[in-house]
């Protein structure tokens, strides 16, 4: 974890490290939380990074928020190998397994912020996933509902609780199934199923009945819709590439780049300690290990021949260039940095600074990361250039160039090509969602996953993760390494 | 000890609360305390009448709701020792029907009485709330209903099977009063045996209500009466219309005793005597039913099977209460992981899960965690089912079962019990791996068949932590836990295992280290008794049939192909190495080992064994024979395949309590019982000795050392107790 860039925190006085706890039995019995401290390995405690954490291993405001541990479920296809499971049973899946492997009672942890975006008849998805991942029955637990943003936005969320010294140890994270969407009747429908339930006599349920008509009974589904503008997020994407010029060859391009690095991701083996292998019920027989949406064996040909979905004439947003929806959960183990290390833990990095920003739907849908990048940089005192990894979610190719060219007009271009900001190496460096699939609000958590592990593997010391959000919203958070 | 000449205790004033509220229902809350639970038990029926007495003189009273503290016992049945206690039948007939003329009384009183339910309700004290006008429980976990006389080789004294049958039919009664099923309050709730369900809080003033409302009710004729029993049998569906009449009645009942029958080997006549009160009960009615249940009841308490039954549930209940580890030295397992997701591996976490501990279980691959994984998750659904557990209960212990397959997560851990193939290299490799990673204070548990913990031990770094956790499979069904510890292990980890293996609801049994422990060690020479036989020319089956004759659940040889040829010869020739030609492997136990024939998991053992879950009638795999190179055409008498086996295993239980493997006679009984099945009527193998007298089973040892040789070298204990003319349990 060397340092590369100047920029770096200042050290406040330098005060003696956390004490570390005794390693030499205890004669009498010890509390759980004793054992746990027992737990902690050896760590050698040669770093000198001052801490004025209070006994109670809360923050106090020179702490910073430290991601101890991240996992992921490997991200199916909706009907795929996870479609039996819910959001919520995938979420409680996966945070059962982040504690057990990275040896947290259930009961230490404070706080759970849980996303989901797609709507179910099972949400609010946080109370589920506290009982099903044999959380403490006592948590406290929040839902997070921010589209693709949500469970950066829980990070968000479980950071401030913990720099206001409300919690030492919190989960971050969000599920999807897009295999469970649920599918509505109309309302009519819906007031006669009610009517008919509370009815007592045989008039009252013939009364009831009669109110449906024929349309009444057609099912509908979720359409998604933003409510400014009226369209659908592919809809803008459309809308986008052709205001923004992107012409179809580029966003494919872009689309068989991010598979070509996925796939080349999972053959070396870059995943393999953040993807849990699902072993789930009631069979149990089946291990779900990989992400299936991943084409190892793309070709600009075969994105060439799918059909624009939007708009067959003139379109260029087609599948190939899209996140495809998924079934899936992520999920980030958060603590104070002062806990972190009392307790033994190497973070994977540290939260440095965030950002949300609203744009104009209707002037600028898609672009919220390109407002929120700027600012979440100013707010961390860095500079596009100073950021080695940027994990920018690609909910469209046309989106993702549309945002470099926004940054880049913005002059913060850095590299010989004015037209991009972030040049092509630093960003998803190993695949996007377009490869990986799209379980709404659980990529925020796989990108804060991925991209500190890209820091440490390249010890590049600052992180850029970012995401719009629905039609206008962006969000953006700057991660870091190091002491 | 007799309870005859024992005055009757009166009932402990401070034990009942008498509080008559202003609707006239007087709350009777009787405490948990001694004198209660022996003012309802049988041993005390004048005291009840007392309390009758008082609630017919007293004119403020207008219905009784009986009830106990919030959280409490209901009823505590008649304690062990009194019904132990008994020398002569009629002394127990008299009881019993002293008993059940206090119950009479209890449901012919003019002032409706309700039993309030908030804990388990057993034996006498669930009769006495089907003695009452109605009953209401909590909706409770642990609110349980049951009779398991029948378990202590007795029927039920206070006519609560045909109480059960008036109310909720035959069947029911059966499952409750002979097959001994214990009920969680929605089961009985839909059976019928109780008749309100509602939340703790509210109980009282429901059971109040419920009170009230049989007294403003219109007191049914003798016609109305009738008709209501009839309509207990009115058809609900094509079961009800089958006992409907008589001879669905009849059928049924003698599919019960058939099956009563079949599995007890006429060994446990309770089941079908209490088949017999309900048949009476059929035909005749209550009256002759009544009389019938109270001279069954003296037979039997005063029956040997009785007697050792309730020898050895004294001895468990003894077990529990003595401490033989230091109990305040236990710590908390919050976080156990299990290596090896096999039967055993799996079937210790799933009594993990429910011992409260966060489980990781830890196999070679996603397929094996699937597996272990789903062998926890049968066991569950199936107490879901059966309504041990709730739907949600299971979901959250599910939650608390994670699988991996490398050493992540052992950090945390307070107890890791491995659980693979009995090989001590290969323990010994799993032990460096996992101390390599766990915290300086984690406990680590070995389950092993026979390998001494002080061998695997040294591997160790903290051998102090070390100790042998010694389950038998299928372990949700065998309710024991064989704890070993080693000269290094520390009584804290002593404490911890053996607390943990209580939690997991077994029998702990404390032994000392050593080739075989007590279970395998004691096991062994009976097995290779049973293998000599078999090359003497008895015939498998005849061999096994006899053992099971005698009251074992499985005969020796089914046994061997189940726990594996090749593993029982392993643990055999441990032993032999050991203890020297005393235990030397059969021949033929070597032979077959060589063929290839390691029993059930590689189909080929005493018995064919078809793939898949084909459970029918195990025949004998003939080629056996040939391999061995003999005919099986010797007939021995039953009684000499009985004792050779039996006395093996006897004979060296007296070697181990002699060299101190065990702590008491009364362990090795125990661990015998539930461990190996030696038959529970006849009290485990001390107390047979006891049985037969010592001098007894010298002769017959010494008889067969004659003819067989060094292996039937008696115990120096067995000489000893000869020559004295003494038992091993005073008598």
């Amino acid at each position: 974890m060397a340092t590369k860039r100047q920029k770096r925190r200042p050290d406040g006085p330098a005060t003696p490290p956390v004490q570390a706890p005794p390693i030499a039995p205890p004669v009498s019995t010890p509390e759980p939380e004793a054992l746990e401290a027992l737990a902690a390995p050896a760590v050698p405690r040669t770093k000198t990074r001052p801490s004025s954490a209070s006994a109670n291993g809360k923050a106090s405001p020179a702490d910073r928020v430290a991601i101890v541990a991240g996992l992921r479920t490997p991200f199916t296809r909706p009907g795929g190998a996870l479609r039996e499971h819910s959001a919520a049973e995938l979420g409680g899946m996966l945070v059962a397994e982040l504690l057990a492997r990275f040896d947290r009672r259930g009961s230490d942890v404070e706080l759970l912020a849980f996303g989901q975006a797609l709507p179910t008849l099972r949400s609010p998805i946080a109370a589920d996933v506290a009982v099903t991942s044999g959380l403490s029955r006592s948590v406290e637990f929040v839902d997070v509902q921010r589209g693709a943003a949500s469970s950066l936005g829980a990070l968000t969320l479980v950071a401030t609780a913990i720099r206001a010294g409300e919690c030492g140890i919190a989960v971050a994270g969000g599920a999807e199934s897009a295999s469970d969407v649920p599918v509505a009747v109309p309302r009519r429908l819906a007031a006669a199923l009610g009517e008919l339930a509370g009815a007592s006599s045989m008039q009252e349920r013939i009364r009831a009945l009669r109110a449906i008509e024929t349309r009444d009974l057609v099912p509908f589904g979720f359409a998604g819709r933003d409510r400014a503008t009226g369209l659908t997020l592919g809809e803008l994407a459309e809308r986008l590439a052709k205001e923004e010029d992107i012409s179809r060859d580029e966003q494919d391009a872009y689309a068989l780049l991010s598979h070509k690095r996925a796939a080349e991701a999972w053959a070396q083996g870059i995943f393999k300690d953040d993807v849990f292998h699902v072993v789930a019920g009631p069979a149990f027989d089946r291990p779900v290990i990989v992400d299936d949406a991943v084409r190892r064996d793309a070709t600009a040909a075969a994105f060439g021949e799918l059909r624009p979905v939007h708009d067959p004439r003139w379109g260029t947003v087609t599948e190939g260039n899209s996140a495809p929806h998924a079934d899936g959960a992520a999920a980030l183990l958060v603590m104070s940095e002062a806990r972190a290390k009392a307790e033994g833990y190497v973070p994977l990095g540290f939260l440095r600074s965030w950002a949300f920003a609203a744009a104009d739907a209707q002037t600028s849908a898609l672009l919220g990361a390109a407002f929120a990048i700027p600012r979440a940089l100013d707010r961390a005192k860095l500079a596009l250039a100073d950021v080695g990894v940027f994990e920018l979610h690609e909910e469209f190719a046309a989106q993702v160039l549309a945002t470099d060219r926004a940054l880049a007009s913005r002059g913060s271009a850095d590299g010989e090509d004015a037209a991009r900001a972030i040049d092509r190496e630093r960003l998803n460096a190993h695949g996007g969602s377009i490869a990986l699939g799209h379980p709404v609000a659980a990529t925020g958590a796989r990108l804060v996953l991925t991209a500190l592990r890209e820091l440490q593997r390249t010890s590049k010391q600052f992180a850029v993760v970012a995401t719009s959000a629905s039609a206008g919203l962006g969000a953006a958070v700057v991660l870091e390494v190091g002491p | 000890m007799i309870a005859f000449e024992k005055p009757l205790a009166p009932i402990d004033a401070s034990a009942l609360s008498f509080d008559v509220g202003a609707d006239g229902v007087a709350v009777v809350t009787v405490d948990d305390a001694e004198g209660y639970a022996a003012a309802i038990s049988p041993a005390n029926s004048a005291d009840l009448g007392a309390l009758m007495d008082r609630i017919e003189r007293d004119a403020a009273i207008r219905a009784v709701v009986l009830t106990s503290p919030r959280d409490g016992v209901f009823a505590r049945g008649a304690g062990l020792d009194f019904l132990r206690s008994f020398k002569f039948g009629t002394d127990a007939e008299r009881v019993a029907r002293r008993f059940a003329q206090a119950l009479g009384r209890v449901r012919k009183s003019p002032k409706p009485i309700v039993a309030a339910i908030f804990g388990p309700a057993s034996s006498s004290g669930f009769e006495l709330a089907l003695a009452c006008h109605a009953i209401c429980a909590a909706d409770d976990a642990q609110v349980i209903v049951a009779l398991p006389e029948v378990e202590l080789g007795l029927v039920p004294p206070g006519n609560g099977i045909l109480r059960i049958a008036e109310r909720a039919g035959i069947p029911t009664a059966l499952a409750l009063g002979v097959g001994g099923a214990h009920l969680r309050v929605d089961a009985a709730v839909r059976a019928g045996v109780v008749d309100e369900a509602c939340p703790g809080c509210i109980l009282l003033r429901v059971a109040r209500e419920k009170a009230l409302g049989l007294v403003d009710a219109p007191k049914p004729t003798r016609w109305e009466k009738s008709t209501e029993l009839l309509a207990t049998f009115a058809p609900k569906d094509l079961r009800d219309y089958a006992l409907g009449n008589p001879l669905g009645r009849r059928l049924l009942l003698k599919k019960a005793r058939d099956e009563a029958r079949a599995q007890a080997h006429g060994m446990r006549p309770s089941r079908e005597r209490a088949i017999d009160v309900l048949d009476l009960f059929v035909s005749k009615g209550f009256a002759a039913a009544a009389e019938e249940e109270a001279r069954v009841f003296g037979e039997l308490s005063v029956s040997e099977t009785a007697h050792r039954l309730l020898d050895v549930a004294l001895a468990r209940d003894g077990k529990e209460r003595e401490p033989p580890v230091r109990a305040d030295l236990a710590e908390p397992v919050a976080r156990a992981v299990v290596i090896g997701g096999g039967r055993l591996g799996s079937g210790i976490a799933h009594a993990t899960l429910l011992a409260g501990a966060r489980v990781r279980m830890k196999e070679k691959d996603d397929l094996a965690v699937g597996r272990g994984k789903k062998f926890v998750w049968d066991l569950l659904d199936d107490q879901t089912k059966s309504g041990a557990l709730r739907s949600s209960e299971r979901e959250a212990l599910l939650a608390r079962l994670t699988g991996t397959t490398d050493y992540t997560g052992l950090r945390s851990a307070d107890l890791v019990v491995e659980s693979v193939f009995e090989d001590l290299a290969l323990k010994q490799s799993i032990l460096r791996d996992v101390e390599a990673v766990t915290h300086p204070r984690c406990i680590y548990a070995s389950n092993t068949l026979g390998i001494p913990i002080g061998r695997i031990a040294h591997a160790s770094r903290r051998p102090e932590l070390l100790v042998g956790m010694h389950y038998f499979a299928p372990v949700h069904a065998i309710p024991v836990v064989e704890v070993v510890r080693t000269e290094k292990t520390e009584p804290w980890v002593l404490a911890t295992v053996t607390a943990l293996g209580r939690k997991q609801g077994k029998l702990v049994i404390v032994v000392r280290d050593g080739v075989g422990y007590y279970t395998s060690r004691v096991l062994a020479p009976l097995l290779n008794e049973a293998v000599h036989m078999v090359s003497e020319g008895v015939p498998v089956e005849a061999i096994d049939a006899a053992l099971v004759d005698w009251g074992f659940s499985c005969g020796p040889l089914g046994t061997l192909d189940e726990i594996g040829i090749d593993m029982a010869a392993h643990i055999a020739e441990m032993l032999h190495a050991t203890f020297g030609d005393r235990l030397q492997v059969p021949a033929a136990l070597e032979r077959l080992v060589k063929e290839d024939r390691k029993g059930k998991k590689n189909g080929r053992g005493f018995y064919k064994h078809a793939r898949g879950k084909g459970t029918e009638p195990a025949t004998v795999d003939r080629t056996v024979y040939d391999a061995l190179g003999i005919a099986p055409t010797a007939k021995f008498p039953i009684e000499e395949v009985q004792m050779r086996c039996a006395l093996a295993l006897v004979n060296e239980a007296l070697r181990c309590l002699g060299d101190g493997v065990i702590e008491s006679a009364r362990d090795g009984d125990l661990a015998a019982i539930h461990a190996l099945r030696f038959p529970a009527f006849r009290g485990g193998p001390f107390r047979y000795v006891d049985a037969l007298g010592a001098s007894e089973v010298l002769r017959r040892v010494q008889s067969y050392g004659d003819r067989l040789g060094a292996r039937w070298t008696p115990a120096p204990m067995l000489e000893e107790l000869a020559r004295n003319g003494e038992r091993i349990y005073p008598r």
